[in-house]
């Protein structure tokens, strides 16, 4: 013990220590809601897993006697839903769709997040020219339409070659879509992280952090991105519903997926069938779009909820 | 002796959109080992800026050092590279500030926050780290510094989180402490307990504090010299007991009446008139020539800023109604006072008032 006197100040908090992510994590583990949609979105999770195997695939390439046969709910698993123009079941494409369908999201959302947190934190921080570029570089992206963008990306990079570290491959389907997405839909994130660290640096723990003697580098890792994690997170599961969403309407304008079963092109091969009253391909994809659009929204306000600053009593 | 820090005429200036401010000009000041100097002020007087440029923490641009030297025994920090600037901050000097409640991270836990200073200067193990953080806990008096480290700032009242801050900046023994209105957001009792600590840990390593507040009672309790400063100006400095007991400058005399005394009767307090200038904007001659009740309609005031002079051996004022202003002689600011600490008298009460009134030079 020192010679400076120990005076209790306040009652000892008691328990264990608590961070502001396992309180994020208590709060989320309390609404019911939120936990039944983390459930659904891991059952699609591994369902989409599944697609990875070669027992999905092989399933897929069976081929049924009929083709158009309509759902039924005796004999085989396969004909649950009915069967396509080529004769193959309909839910075993509804379930190989999902892997289509989450790595487009998960890779999209994950390349929005990257190229988004690090231009936002990077111009918050510096400021000077490297803010006046990118936000030059954001505002010209925004001021184009995104669809557009998007479309007309996927056509340039549609069937090309690509050299990467080494690695040739051409661009077709999955990766086209990917590129597409990423390359348009990081504005968003990168603007409110901006305005976020624009915030931050005028913190007294950054200040403080400095009067410590650390650098610019282990400034922004250890005591900015934490802070803005949470608006990653957030923005991460709601571009993920978008991206879900915007693969179907990729495809279905035939820029998407054109190699294998997705959600997309079973809707797109829907529009004539629907003329002959052939309703189970379109209703299959519509229904699996639309559970994981609910859970990933859902659990994205949980999300939100969960990480709000304001919630956490400390900002 | 030497002075461990040396301000030497330092100018801070801000590229506004209304314009160039200068909200430091000329300061010169000069700090010795274990010495307390206290920086007073009103708000937005240049104290802070003045704080924060002696470590080079002010956001360039917009801001930028106009001139002036800050020297740390004898090496010129303002002309170090940033590199070596990092190894002065935390180590050599270490900074606290006003609002403990935004001070600390809140996603880290204290430990984290610590060790983290820690182990950039003294390049000890991660585990080595949390024994000093440990050991520096426990000097700022926090009961169970080992389950504190692991606990979040949002578990902690302001003033303990104060003490964190300090337990953080003394953890690589630094020569210089800049506190920045460290009790200012802090209610009166926890006040008393976060200046006594700062004495007493200034005490055990013959430390120099360098304090910025704008609280009277705070200067004439720790500190041994003061600097008055006004509009981006030191206008008075002095040993605490020669300014309290006999203020040369129309505005530190505005101060102190301005102070609330127990035991006075009249009404209202007094003030000072008018509100301080806009930096944009500063008076000419000098810059409290409107708010001066000496002035009259004196044109030399109005045309002419008065700088500091040594109107006493150990007292220097910047003011052209001082008696004797206009022959006292232009000198370097500097002064060693010591308060005199005898740890002996509080344990022996009798003799605590003659302590507590003793000065050396």
């Amino acid at each position: 013990m020192s010679s400076v006197a120990t005076i209790p100040m306040d009652p000892a908090p008691l328990g264990r220590p608590r961070s502001v992510w396992r309180d994020a994590a208590a709060r989320l583990k309390r609404s019911r809601l939120a936990m039944a949609c983390a459930v659904v979105v891991a059952v699609y999770l591994a369902v989409g897993l599944l697609g990875f195997t070669p027992w999905l695939s092989g399933l897929l390439s069976h081929s049924y006697a009929d083709s158009y046969e309509p759902p039924r709910w005796s004999g085989s698993v396969g004909l649950w839903m009915g069967t396509d123009i080529e004769g193959r079941s309909v839910l075993w494409k509804v379930l190989y769709g999902t892997r289509v369908a989450l790595t487009v999201g998960i890779i999209a959302a994950l390349m929005s997040a990257l190229l988004g947190a690090t231009l936002g934190i990077i111009a918050g921080y510096f400021g000077g020219w490297i803010d006046n570029l990118v936000i030059w570089l954001f505002s010209t992206v925004s001021s184009i339409p995104w669809i557009l963008l998007m479309i007309a990306l996927a056509y340039a990079l549609k069937d090309r070659e690509l050299s990467l570290l080494g690695w040739t491959f051409r661009l077709v389907g999955v990766p086209t879509i990917v590129l597409a997405l990423g390359l348009t839909s990081w504005v968003g994130l990168c603007r409110i992280v901006r305005g976020e660290v624009l915030k931050l640096r005028q913190r007294d723990y950054v200040t403080a952090a400095r009067a410590v003697g650390l650098g610019s580098g282990q400034i922004l890792w250890r005591h900015i991105l934490p802070n803005t994690v949470h608006l990653i997170i957030i923005d991460f599961t709601l571009n993920l519903v978008a991206f879900v969403q915007a693969e179907v309407v990729l495809s279905f304008l035939g820029l998407g997926v054109t190699d294998q079963p997705s959600w997309g092109r079973m809707i797109d091969d829907a529009k004539l069938e629907m003329m002959r009253g052939v309703w189970w391909q379109m209703g299959a994809a519509t229904v699996a779009i639309f559970l994981l659009s609910l859970a990933l929204n859902m659990l994205g306000d949980a999300l939100r909820d969960a990480l709000d600053p304001r919630l956490r009593g400390v900002d | 002796m030497s002075p461990l820090l040396e301000i030497d005429k330092l100018s801070v200036a801000f590229d506004t959109e209304q314009g160039r401010i200068v909200p430091v000009n000329e300061v010169s000041l000069n700090i010795y080992p274990g010495q307390t100097v206290a920086l007073v002020g009103e708000s937005g007087c240049g104290k802070s800026v003045t704080a924060l440029s002696i470590l080079r923490l002010i956001p360039q641009p917009p801001g930028r050092i106009l001139g002036g030297r800050v020297l740390l025994d004898g090496r010129d920090l303002l002309s170090l590279s940033e590199r070596q600037m990092r190894q002065v901050r935390g180590k050599d000097i270490a900074m606290i500030f006003q609002e403990p409640m935004t001070s600390l991270n809140p996603v880290f836990s204290i430990g984290d926050q610590i060790t983290e200073a820690v182990m950039l200067h003294q390049g000890v193990s991660r585990g080595q780290a949390w024994r000093i953080a440990e050991q520096a806990l426990d000097d700022v008096g926090i009961a169970d510094p080992r389950r504190r480290l692991r606990e979040y700032p949002h578990q902690m009242s302001g003033g303990m989180r104060q003490r964190v801050m300090i337990a953080m900046a003394l953890s690589c023994q630094p020569r210089l402490l800049i506190a920045d209105e460290p009790t200012t957001a802090l209610d009166v009792t926890i006040q008393a307990q976060i200046l006594e600590l700062l004495r007493d840990l200034q005490r055990q390593r013959n430390m120099a504090i360098l304090l910025i507040t704008h609280d009277l009672g705070v200067v004439a309790e720790n500190a041994e010299v003061v600097g008055v400063m006004y509009a981006s100006r030191i206008v008075e400095l002095a040993g605490v007991e020669d300014l309290f007991d006999h203020p040369r400058h129309p505005y530190t005399e505005g101060l102190f009446r301005s102070v609330p005394k127990l035991g006075n009767l009249s009404e209202r307090l007094a003030t000072i008139a008018g509100t301080v200038p806009n930096p944009v904007h500063f008076p000419s001659g000098c810059k409290f020539h409107p708010r001066c009740d000496r002035m009259q309609g004196d044109a030399t005031c109005r045309d002419v800023e008065p700088t500091l002079r040594q109107v006493c051996p150990c007292h220097w004022a910047a003011c052209h109604h001082v008696q004797g202003y206009a022959q006292a002689p232009v000198t370097p600011v500097d002064l060693s006072h010591r308060r005199v600490t005898q740890a002996v008298a509080t344990e022996q009460p009798d003799l605590l008032p003659l302590a507590k009134q003793e000065y050396r030079s």
